[in-house]
């Protein structure tokens, strides 16, 4: 799996790619830990190009999920191609995140978070 | 539960994570074998992939020395695949959480219940001398086969 971060202004956009499973899962979240850690508390989460996720993945989604919220910051998840749609709607996960079809309207609604502060 | 004897297929490969993409490309290969639609290939890789890390984690305690055993069987209307460790038996389910009411919020716990959404056939028994077995039965036709299976969960297994 890897990641590419871009850093827009108040928050970062963390692109994900490849298979989010048991390894995955701790890359993910030792990369997010770590922005925490430097108060980067806002954040998207592009899934576009993940092609695969198990209960491995889903729980570190679910761990930085609470940590970032912990942190009172903001994790949103954007652009999920159907398979992992699929996956979410299984596990009722759709109803826990905070999911944007595509990756301009998660920007879009940070931006209007930051107008609205 | 019965085991295949005959036109079977058998791996047994170590309890590492690093296998984990082997499994992968087996069960990818198996799909198209199968002219598996995208839907149910991606269920087949999700199912398989928890039920090996299931045995890595939970099966084999973190001991890469032991062995996973993975059987596949083709009956034709049927992929059938027994996932098999010898770790320390079938591990409970975190007591919030039931076979009817999962608790999906949870970091720890789904895997078994994905497996279940997720396969057409389900079964769990201890392994004789210690260890699990799971059980998993895939319709090969379109949809869901008329008349389930069903899922047996062994009663020690919560």
């Amino acid at each position: 799996m890897e990641l590419q971060i871009e850093s827009a202004g108040t928050f970062d956009v963390i692109n994900v790619a490849g298979r989010l499973d048991l390894v995955g899962a701790n890359t993910l979240k030792d990369e997010i830990r770590r922005r925490l850690q430097d108060r980067r508390i806002l954040m998207i989460l592009n899934l576009h190009k993940v092609d695969f996720i198990n209960s491995s993945g889903l729980g570190a989604l679910v761990s930085v999920l609470k940590d970032v919220r912990l942190a009172n910051g903001r994790l949103v998840l954007c652009d999920l191609v159907p398979y992992v749609q699929e996956i979410f709607a299984i596990t009722q996960l759709a109803n826990v995140f905070e999911i944007f079809s595509t990756d301009q309207e998660a920007r879009v609604s940070f931006t209007e978070q930051s107008a609205t502060i | 539960m019965s085991r295949p004897e005959n036109d079977e297929v058998r791996l047994c490969l170590p309890a590492r994570t690093e296998c984990l993409s082997w499994v992968h490309l087996f069960v990818d290969r198996l799909a198209d074998d199968h002219n598996f639609g995208e839907k149910k290939k991606n269920g087949l890789s999700v199912a398989v992939s928890e039920a090996f890390t299931n045995a890595i984690i939970h099966g084999s305690l973190g001991d890469e020395s032991r062995i996973v055993e993975i059987v596949l069987r083709n009956t034709g209307e049927w992929i059938q695949i027994w996932i098999t460790d010898h770790g320390a038996g079938p591990a409970e389910l975190p007591p919030e959480m039931t076979w009817d009411n999962p608790d999906w919020r949870r970091e720890n716990g789904r895997g078994l219940h994905l497996i279940r959404k997720l396969t057409d056939e389900l079964e769990l028994t201890e392994t004789e001398g210690g260890g699990l077995t799971i059980k998993m039965g895939f319709f090969t036709g379109e949809g869901r086969p008329a008349h389930l299976p069903g899922i047996k969960i062994d009663s020690s297994t919560k």
